[in-house]
């Protein structure tokens, strides 16, 4: 990092940090005369940011004898929960709407976001209640629960768009862009969740054909498209879904040979652990029993799900609750789905667990580094 | 404060001194001359280097004088019977 990165760096964070403005010349003036100092004595620019430490560490050591303006915006805060308490009084008294009034309330963390955070990095939090907005309104008024669910969609991909723009945030936008189309066209023809799936096949196509370049990306993603034109071909053709997946296995072998698709084979040891191994033969054997038994391979496919999840367990036991979930959810929204008329409406709230359970079985604690002001406080006492 | 109590110093070269005896980086003494200028123990000025470039120098301030006799005086103080200790042990 150059002086002047350097310094535009520990400007940004003193800026972030509401460090007044005379203050953040002063210490920005300090630091320029220090760190051309250390230069015309001979050190190089590392050596100098690990004397003078990251911007961060510098405001870090400095905060506690800097003067910060939080009041402004705090006070305008302050000032959204009386306005939103009244809105919601004359909403539900005046409109007559108790249903809706509840929503002014979003004033108040929406005001937060908007005057906390600067440009496109409000954006996630934003569209959390804009989403919680547009659905209960629309869910209400309209009683169109489904797909109007789909809105919440917009959070992750409001999260993407929030980072730094490049290539990757089409890969990170298109999962949650063609889940939004894959269901929106499903639930005016309902036949298109059978047949409407391949359209997730262009997340790879598109990453192949984003940079970075490797060899063979544009030749799997010809495969890829082939693969998924041939199985819309005899689906419709011969009417026959199920095999046709079969078409799939080329372009599965092509990318194992091309290196596209690597196996990091049997990391956790999982494979030496007999009982394991056992435990998922069993669940093989119980699918088979099952599938022939009952001739229902539509459902019983469910049974190979615990094979992973065994390995789950065997390696983290019940710790991380939340590897399980994608598991769980995916064989709970399946079930309800088929057992349910309209289960499928509903069913896919299953996959609420797995953000729930992350938030809820989160116990990885930060290890926060001792911050430098405890030393300079040691020095001066 | 007893470096700069005998010249005036600009910053890199209060580290300077300092760093010649104690192990000590530039990251910790910065903030300490900011606190003492924030409490009125040094002032500070600024003066052409011989480089062009303008340096801002630490000088102490009556109060900081008065400030540093006090430490000083707690230290030998300190120093003192912590010595008479290691001698009535000897």
């Amino acid at each position: 990092m150059k002086k002047n990165e350097y310094l535009k760096k520990l400007e940004e964070t003193l800026n972030e940090a509401r460090v007044d403005k005379l203050e953040i010349k002063s210490v920005i003036g300090d630091y320029n005369e220090l760190y051309q100092d250390l230069l015309d004595n001979g050190y190089n620019e590392s050596e100098i940011i690990s004397k003078l430490g990251s911007p961060k560490n510098v405001y870090q050591s400095l905060k506690r004898d800097l003067t910060h303006h939080f009041i402004a915006k705090d006070k305008i805060v302050g000032v959204m929960v009386f306005v939103s308490i009244i809105i919601f009084f004359l909403i539900g008294y005046l409109g007559n709407a108790w249903e809706y009034s509840w929503i002014a309330m979003l004033i108040i963390p929406i005001s937060a976001i908007v005057l906390n955070t600067k440009g496109r990095q409000m954006l996630p939090g934003l569209m959390v209640f804009v989403s919680v907005i547009i659905y209960y309104v629309i869910g209400i008024r309209f009683d169109i629960w489904h797909p109007t669910w789909l809105i919440f969609l917009s959070i992750p991909i409001a999260g993407v768009l929030s980072g730094k723009i490049s290539y990757q945030t089409i890969i990170g936008i298109l999962p949650f862009g063609l889940l939004i189309i894959y269901f929106l066209i499903a639930y005016y023809n309902q036949s298109f969740y059978l047949y409407g799936w391949p359209i997730f096949l262009l997340i790879p196509i598109i990453s192949l054909l984003l940079p970075p370049f490797k060899r063979y990306d544009i030749l799997l993603s010809l495969v890829i498209t082939l693969s998924g034109i041939i199985y819309l071909i005899i689906g419709f053709n011969l009417n026959e879904w199920r095999y046709s997946l079969w078409i799939f296995i080329i372009p599965i072998i092509l990318s194992i040979f091309t290196g596209h698709v690597t196996f990091v084979f049997d990391e956790y040891k999982i494979l030496k652990n007999k009982k394991i191994i056992g435990m998922m033969i069993i669940t093989v054997l119980i699918y088979l029993i099952a599938s022939f038994s009952f001739g229902r391979w539509d459902i019983t496919w469910l049974i190979l799900l615990f094979i992973p999840m065994i390995g789950i367990y065997h390696v983290y036991k019940f710790n991380y609750l939340v590897a399980y979930m994608p598991f769980v959810s995916l064989i709970l929204y399946y079930i309800f789905g088929i057992i349910f008329q309209d289960g499928f409406m509903w069913s896919w709230l299953f996959f609420l667990s797995i953000p729930i359970f992350g938030i809820i079985g989160n116990h990885k604690f930060i290890e926060v580094k001792k911050n430098e002001e405890d030393e300079i406080n040691e020095i001066i006492e | 404060m007893k470096v700069i109590s005998k010249e005036d110093m600009y910053g890199f070269e209060v580290i300077k001194t300092l760093s010649n005896v104690l192990d000590i980086n530039e990251n910790t003494i910065y903030p300490i001359l900011r606190r003492l200028t924030n409490q009125g123990i040094f002032v500070t000025y600024e003066k052409e280097s011989d480089k062009g470039a303008n340096r801002k120098y630490y000088q102490i301030t009556k109060k900081g004088l008065n400030q540093l006799n006090l430490y000083l005086d707690e230290w030998n103080l300190f120093i003192k019977n912590v010595n008479k200790i290691l001698g009535d042990e000897k």
